[in-house]
């Protein structure tokens, strides 16, 4: 795989957003990452879960 | 070893798309959690917003330090300094992060106790390779 596609996230509806994504599919959203992985998990018990946060803005300029 | 992350499409203003690296890495302290960081040459330390921190089992205690860091633009931020392991592919790593003080950050891996242990590269415009 030479990249990961979109995927089909819905970027505007998760902007600034944690999304728990199953199988590379969005299972959970909001704002609180650890509210995220628990909705995520009690849906999802045997699978791995990843945890990802959607930029607040669409252009990234990352130095900290 | 190589360690391989093919970079993520993802919604830009300046073009309709934009492809970032992004690494998919296990952070294991009282609780672990798998993320999807952005790989940050250009970051001295890798950055996890507050809630993170909570969900892999971080507290604030008395002793803590808060201080203060900034990037680009002359932003600062709130951050304290933790210790946690991160697993790249079953790599373990003993790793210094920046604990931000508040969510309005994006996961950042930076270089601290990262970039000294593998040779991270930006292949092509579409991956993210460790090599060790």
């Amino acid at each position: 795989m030479d990249v990961r596609r979109g995927l089909g996230i819905n970027f505007t509806k998760y902007k600034g957003k944690y999304i728990a994504l199953v199988n590379e599919k969005v299972v959970a959203s909001g704002e609180n990452a650890k509210v995220v992985l628990v909705r995520a998990k009690a849906k999802h018990p045997k699978k791995e879960i990843v945890l990802r946060k959607i930029p607040e803005e669409e252009t990234l300029i990352l130095v900290v | 070893m190589r360690i391989e992350f093919p970079f993520v499409e993802e919604r830009a203003n300046i073009v309709p798309t934009i492809l970032r690296p992004m690494a998919r890495v296990k952070l294991v302290a009282k609780n672990e959690a798998t993320v999807d960081m952005y790989v940050d040459s250009g970051a001295d330390i890798t950055l996890i917003p507050y809630s993170v921190g909570i969900a892999v089992g971080f507290s604030l205690k008395p002793e803590d330090e808060i201080r203060r860091i900034g990037g680009v633009g002359g932003g600062k931020i709130s951050i304290v300094m933790r210790r946690i392991k991160m697993r790249i592919d079953g790599e373990e790593l003993n790793v210094r992060v920046a604990w931000c003080m508040s969510e309005d950050v994006p996961l950042i891996l930076g270089r601290l106790d990262i970039f000294n242990k593998f040779n991270v590269l930006f292949e092509g415009g579409k991956k993210t390779v460790f090599l060790k």
